[in-house]
C-alpha cells in the first residue's frame, strides 16, 4: 500500500515538474514568435503596405510559422501531461488521504482510545511490537496488551485479519465516490 | 482555516485541495500583471523597455487565449462561460456577504477576466500601431492607447479587490491558488 502510494506520488511530482518546464518553454517560445513576427512584418512592409519579400525575410517568415505550429503542438502536449498529472493526483488522494479517513471511521466505530489508535495505525503500517514499543518509548509488554485489546475490540484474531478488514474495504468500492466522479468530470471539461 | 467559510445551519463541508490553475495559467497571469503594472506606473512610455514589456504582455495574452482553446481543465474557455444572470446573482450574493466557491473563475470574475483581456488586446494593438510609420503620431491611436491603458489599471485594481472579497467570503485562498495552483474546495455530495 505504502510503496504503491509512494510510487504514484513520485510519478505525480515528475509530471508536475515536466508541466512547469513545458509551460516556461511555451511562454518563451511565444514571446520569441511574437518578436520574430513583428520583425518579419516590419521587413515585409506589412500590414499597411505592399508586401516586400526577399529570401532572408521569406526564410524568417517560414521559421516564424514553424515556431507557431510548434507552440500549438506543445500546448496540446502540455494538456496531456496535465491530464496525466491530475489522474495520478486523484489516485494518490484516494490511496492516502481518504484511506486515513476510513481508518478513522473504523477506529471510532470500535471505540479505540487515543493510545490504541496510535498503536493500531503503527500495526497497519507494518511495524512489529518491538518497533512499536521503541517508537512510542514504552515497554513491549504494554504494546502487546494494547494490540490484544485492539484485536478484541475489532473482533479479529490478529494482525492479518485486522489488515484484511481494510483490504476488503479498499476492493469493495471507491472510498469517496464524490472525488472520483469529480475527477472524471474535470477530465472531460 | 475551514471555519472561515460561510456560516449556515449545516457544518462546513470537508474540503479537498485540488490543482486548478496549471503552470501556464500562472506564468501568463504574473507575466501580464508585472508587465502591465510596470508599463502603467513605473516605466517611461518613451523608453525601449516600455515596448519590450508591451510585447511580453501581448505575447502572454496570445498564449493564454490559445490555451483557452487547447488547454486543460479550468483554464479552458468552456470552464468559465459568460453568464450575465449568474454574474448578477453572484454580485447580489456578495452584497449579502456570502458567495459560493468556483473551481474556475467565479461568474462575476469571468466578466472581469474578459474585460481585462479585451482591454489588454486594445492597449497592445494600439501600442504596436504607434510604432508603425502609418500610425506614428496619429491622435486617435494615442488617445485610445492612453485611455484604455488607464481603464486597464482601474480594472486591475477592481480585480484585486474582487479577489480579496471573494477569498474572504468563500474561505478559498485565491491569491495562493494563483501561486501554487491549488484551491481548497468544498467536496460536493456525490
Amino acid at each position: 500500500m505504502r510503496r504503491a502510494v509512494r510510487v504514484l506520488a513520485t510519478f505525480r511530482d515528475r509530471l508536475a515538474w515536466r508541466a512547469n518546464l513545458m509551460a516556461l518553454l511555451l511562454l518563451g517560445q511565444t514571446l520569441a514568435a511574437i518578436f520574430l513576427a513583428g520583425d518579419v512584418m516590419g521587413e515585409m512592409n506589412l500590414p499597411f503596405g505592399w508586401p516586400v519579400i526577399d529570401l532572408h525575410t521569406g526564410l524568417e517568415a517560414l521559421v516564424t510559422l514553424c515556431l507557431g505550429v510548434g507552440i500549438g503542438l506543445s500546448a496540446v502536449e502540455l494538456r496531456r501531461v496535465l491530464e496525466r498529472q491530475h489522474r495520478a493526483e486523484t489516485a494518490v488522494s484516494i490511496a492516502s488521504g481518504n484511506f486515513a479517513t476510513m481508518l478513522d471511521v473504523f477506529f471510532t466505530r470500535w471505540g479505540l482510545t487515543s493510545a490504541e489508535r496510535d498503536v493500531a495505525l503503527l500495526v497497519i503500517k507494518g511495524l512489529d511490537n518491538d518497533a512499536i514499543a521503541a517508537t512510542r518509548g514504552v515497554a513491549v509488554g504494554t504494546v502487546r496488551s494494547q494490540t490484544a485489546r485492539i484485536y478484541a475490540k475489532a473482533e479479529v484474531s490478529g494482525r492479518a485479519q485486522l489488515l484484511s478488514i481494510f483490504i476488503e474495504e479498499l476492493l469493495a468500492e471507491p472510498l469517496v465516490p464524490g472525488i472520483s466522479q469529480r475527477a472524471t468530470l474535470a477530465d472531460r471539461s | 482555516m475551514d471555519g472561515v467559510g460561510p456560516r449556515g445551519p449545516r457544518p462546513a463541508p470537508p474540503r479537498v485541495e485540488r490543482l486548478v490553475w496549471d503552470p501556464l495559467v500562472r506564468l501568463t497571469h504574473w507575466t501580464i500583471a508585472v508587465a502591465v503594472l510596470l508599463n502603467g506606473l513605473v516605466v517611461n512610455p518613451d523608453a525601449a523597455l516600455h515596448h519590450w514589456l508591451g510585447y511580453a504582455a501581448g505575447g502572454a495574452l496570445a498564449m493564454r487565449l490559445l490555451w483557452g482553446v487547447v488547454g486543460w481543465g479550468p483554464a479552458r474557455f468552456a470552464a468559465f462561460p459568460l453568464r450575465p444572470r449568474a454574474a448578477w446573482h453572484h454580485a447580489g450574493e456578495l452584497l449579502r456577504g456570502r458567495a459560493t466557491a468556483s473551481e474556475s473563475h467565479n461568474p462575476l470574475g469571468t466578466f472581469m477576466v474578459y474585460n481585462i483581456w479585451a482591454s489588454l488586446a486594445v492597449v497592445t494593438a494600439t501600442g504596436v500601431m504607434m510604432g508603425t510609420t502609418r500610425f506614428f503620431g496619429v491622435a486617435w491611436v494615442e488617445d485610445l492607447h492612453g485611455l484604455v491603458a488607464d481603464w486597464l489599471l482601474i480594472s486591475a485594481a477592481l480585480h484585486v479587490g474582487g479577489v480579496l472579497i471573494d477569498q474572504r467570503l468563500t474561505g478559498v485562498g485565491l491569491v495562493r491558488a494563483m501561486i501554487t495552483g491549488r484551491k481548497r474546495l468544498p467536496v460536493e455530495d456525490p
